[in-house]
Parts: structure tokens; C-alpha cells; sequence
């Protein structure tokens, strides 16, 4: 299972991965799966699972703000992660 | 060749900066526009460049610097965003046609400072006494004719007690002197990526403090489903593919500077200007445009000759030189040196005191025989 945490633009994606490296959680920039950005082209930081909840807890710390965060099913499809 | 004419275009440049424009061409292809290899790489050297730009400049976000062709395409989003049809915009006396001609087209109503050249207190006088009737100011840091530093640290301090917007031209100035965007609470700070940044032509950077109308729209590689370009920078000023090798120039350009320190290169700039100053006031028949505050670069005429005829003959004999108005005539009808224009030297911090000498004796020994 994996996570990505969802931003606006890719200058923020690296922003929050900045960060997220910095907090000490292993994060990529990436591209969002079209399924998750409703408003087209957007990227995300992924990581492993394990990571989501220090993950958003850095970003909160950080003040880097996120359009959410999502958790992949066993089928490759992404779920809005319940946090 | 003897090259001094860096307040045009920085010809002499760190030799990273061209080996990054290379092998961005080679192995970059450009940011948000795809999520392989080549293009993260490019998304990498990118945002890189802001983050430096940021700690130049010393602002805490980078996403606030955005990429443009030049100082003058981030003047023109600036004035744009800023200045609307009849309002009073107060500039300086010194001010280039890349603030001059988009308020012309504006339609904006232009009250210039027509203080002495060199003369910060009386420039810092005229915006004291008309910064409260204005909408707006614009005031280039260096006078891109005659070296000339306008007290832009005061006059953005009377703007922000009066409430008054703020528009920077850095162009002169940027990689040259200490700019601290975020004390200075400027709307706006325009500069290019090829003069003291030491970047390639073509690149430029915008400083901005809130987030503006956009210039241009069209592809961001972001909120992609959206008529409307997205509302949060940079993306909102950088519609279309960014020049990806420029800005990997431009990087390499501020690591240097950013490494030498501005205070180090100033003083080695003032140190060759003072010398080329002395130089050229022993010339006879050369009238030297200097005075105290100076940075970078330095205007002469010559009785009876021509600043093009002059220009023309020094490169010939190897020395690069500008002349007629620098695409300024407004400092020009300020310093009295319209009808003539003028011959500009320029320094870089890469030039060196025998190139000094040489170019001096070179321009006594042609005025010599004129």
C-alpha cells in the first residue's frame, strides 16, 4: 500500500517534499493519478503508507498546505485517506 | 576583446553557467509537463532556481519568485497589475523605457522626479513631497545610463507609510546590490536573469508580494480542467513552457553570486569603476559623468565627437562600449545629455584592473587624434 498527499501545483509538491524531507519522511514529487485531481494536472508527494499520518503532521507544522491525502486500494485505485 | 558593457548583458559569466545550460538542453525536458524522468529533473532545476532566488533576495517562499523573459516582461505584469488608466504614478528622473513605455500606453499620468544626477537627497525630497498624491511608484535602483543609486530603501519606506504601491526595477541593481525584497514591502521587484544574476539572455525574474493579474494564459501543467488560470503562484504568471535551459543558466549564475556574496562583487565593481573613473577624468576634452552614489557603470561625453563615432572607434580597437540612450531618454533629459547621448562604460566583477588601464589609454589615445 501507498499514500500521496495532493497539492496544488508542483512548486508546492516540491515545497512539501522539501519539508517532508527535512521532518525526515521519505516522499517523492510525482504526478496525481487523474482519479484524485478533479481540477486536472496536479501533483503529489508520494510515500509508503506508514509515513501519512507524520507525513500531514510536518506539512501542519511547516504551514505547507495540502488538497488532501489518499491511500491506494489492493485494485490501483486511490480512496481519500480518512484522516 | 575588452568587454564593458555588462550593464547590457553580463557577456562574462561563470563557466557553470553555460555547462548547465548544456546539459539541460541534453538531458531536461520541462517542469509539470510530465512525470518521467527528464521532466522532474527539469522541475528540480527549477524550483532550485527559486529557492536560491529566494535566499538572495531574502524571501521565505520561493513560489513568490516567478520566471520571465526579462526585467521587462515582469515590469510590464507589474504595471499592468498596479497601474490603471489616469492614475498618478510618480517615477524617478532616471527611469528606462521598460517602466516609461507601458505607463505611456497606460495612459497613466507620469510625474518624474527632475532632480541632479548623483544627487540622492534631492531625489528622496521630490518623492517625499509627492508620494502622498500618488497611486503608485516606480523607481529603478540603478540607473542603467550613468550608474546613478537612487535611495530606494527610503522611498519604499515613505510607500509604506503612505499606503502607496511599490515597484522595483532592479535591473542594474540585482546580483550587484543588497535587495532584502521582503524589508522593503515592494509590491514588486523586476530584474533580469543576464546582467549582475550572470544568466543567459532571456530569463528574468519577478519578486511578488501578493498575487497579480496575469499577462499571459494559457498551460501551467496544473489545474489543468480550469478555464481560468490557477490563482496561486508562480503558476499564475507562467503560462507556456519556461525556458528550462535559461533557467538552469540562471541558477548557476545565483549560486556564484550567492557565494562570492553581493557585498564582495560590489566592492570589486566599485573598485574597477573608481579606477576607470580616475582613468578617464585625465582624459582631455572628455567630460565624466561620476559622482558618489555610483554602481557598475559610468557615461562620458567627448567635445566634437559623435558617442556613436566614439563607440564605434573603441570597438574597433577591441573595446565594448554602449552608446547613444540606453533605451533611457527620460535620464537623459534629466542629466542634460539628450541631444548628445552619451558613451557607457560598465564593469563586471570579472574584469580587471589592466583591461581598466587599456581601455582608458585606448580612449585618450583615440580622442588624442580626433
Amino acid at each position: 500500500m501507498s499514500a500521496l498527499i495532493l497539492f496544488r501545483s508542483l512548486s508546492r509538491a516540491q515545497q512539501g517534499v522539501r519539508s517532508l524531507s527535512l521532518g525526515g519522511v521519505p516522499a517523492q514529487v510525482m504526478r496525481a493519478p487523474r482519479a484524485v485531481s478533479e481540477r486536472g494536472c496536479a501533483f503529489a508527494a508520494g510515500m509508503g503508507e506508514k509515513w501519512l499520518d507524520e507525513a500531514l503532521a510536518v506539512l501542519s507544522r511547516a504551514g505547507v498546505g495540502h488538497e488532501g491525502a489518499f491511500l491506494s486500494r489492493p485494485d490501483g485505485t486511490w480512496e481519500e485517506a480518512a484522516r | 576583446m575588452i568587454y564593458l558593457d555588462s550593464a547590457a548583458t553580463s557577456l562574462l559569466k561563470p563557466p557553470a553557467v553555460g555547462e548547465a545550460m548544456l546539459r539541460a538542453l541534453r538531458c531536461s525536458a520541462s517542469p509539470g509537463r510530465g512525470g518521467h524522468a527528464a521532466a522532474m529533473r527539469a522541475a528540480e532545476t527549477a524550483f532550485a532556481c527559486r529557492q536560491e532566488a529566494a535566499a538572495l533576495f531574502y524571501m521565505e517562499d520561493p513560489e513568490q519568485v516567478v520566471f520571465t523573459m526579462n526585467a521587462t516582461h515582469g515590469l510590464n505584469i507589474a504595471i499592468a497589475d498596479t497601474v490603471t488608466p489616469g492614475m498618478t504614478v510618480l517615477v524617478s528622473g532616471y527611469e528606462h523605457n521598460a517602466v516609461m513605455r507601458p505607463l505611456y500606453a497606460l495612459g497613466a499620468k507620469i510625474v518624474e522626479a527632475p532632480t541632479p544626477l548623483f544627487d540622492a537627497k534631492a531625489a528622496l525630497a521630490f518623492f517625499r513631497e509627492h508620494i502622498p498624491q500618488a497611486g503608485a511608484v516606480i523607481c529603478t535602483h540603478v540607473s542603467n545610463a550613468f550608474g546613478f543609486v537612487l535611495p530606494v530603501e527610503e522611498i519604499a519606506a515613505l510607500c509604506r507609510r503612505e499606503g502607496v504601491p511599490f515597484i522595483l526595477d532592479a535591473a542594474q541593481s540585482a546580483g550587484a546590490l543588497d535587495i532584502d525584497f521582503s524589508a522593503l514591502g515592494a509590491a514588486f521587484a523586476a530584474m533580469p536573469g543576464h546582467k549582475g544574476l550572470l544568466g543567459p539572455q532571456g530569463t528574468g525574474l519577478l519578486l511578488c508580494r501578493d498575487v497579480p493579474r496575469p499577462l499571459l494564459y494559457g498551460g501551467t501543467g496544473s489545474r489543468s480542467a480550469e478555464r481560468d488560470m490557477p490563482p496561486f503562484l508562480p503558476d499564475r504568471l507562467e503560462a507556456g513552457t519556461q525556458n528550462l535551459c535559461g533557467i538552469a543558466g540562471l541558477l548557476e549564475g545565483l549560486r556564484f553570486v550567492r557565494k562570492k556574496g553581493t557585498a564582495r562583487l560590489r566592492q570589486r565593481e566599485d573598485a574597477l569603476l573608481r579606477r576607470l573613473i580616475r582613468h578617464l577624468k585625465t582624459v582631455e576634452r572628455l567630460h565624466v559623468y561620476a559622482g558618489e552614489n555610483q554602481s557598475g557603470a559610468v557615461s562620458v561625453t567627448a567635445d566634437r565627437a559623435d558617442c556613436e563615432s566614439l563607440a564605434a572607434r573603441l570597438g574597433e580597437r577591441g573595446v565594448a562600449v554602449r552608446a547613444g540612450l540606453h533605451c533611457a531618454p527620460a535620464a537623459h533629459r534629466t542629466a542634460g545629455t539628450f541631444d548628445t547621448g552619451t558613451v557607457r562604460f560598465s564593469v563586471s566583477p570579472f574584469n580587471t584592473d589592466r583591461e581598466i588601464d587599456a581601455a582608458a589609454e585606448i580612449v585618450k589615445n583615440i580622442l588624442k587624434n580626433w
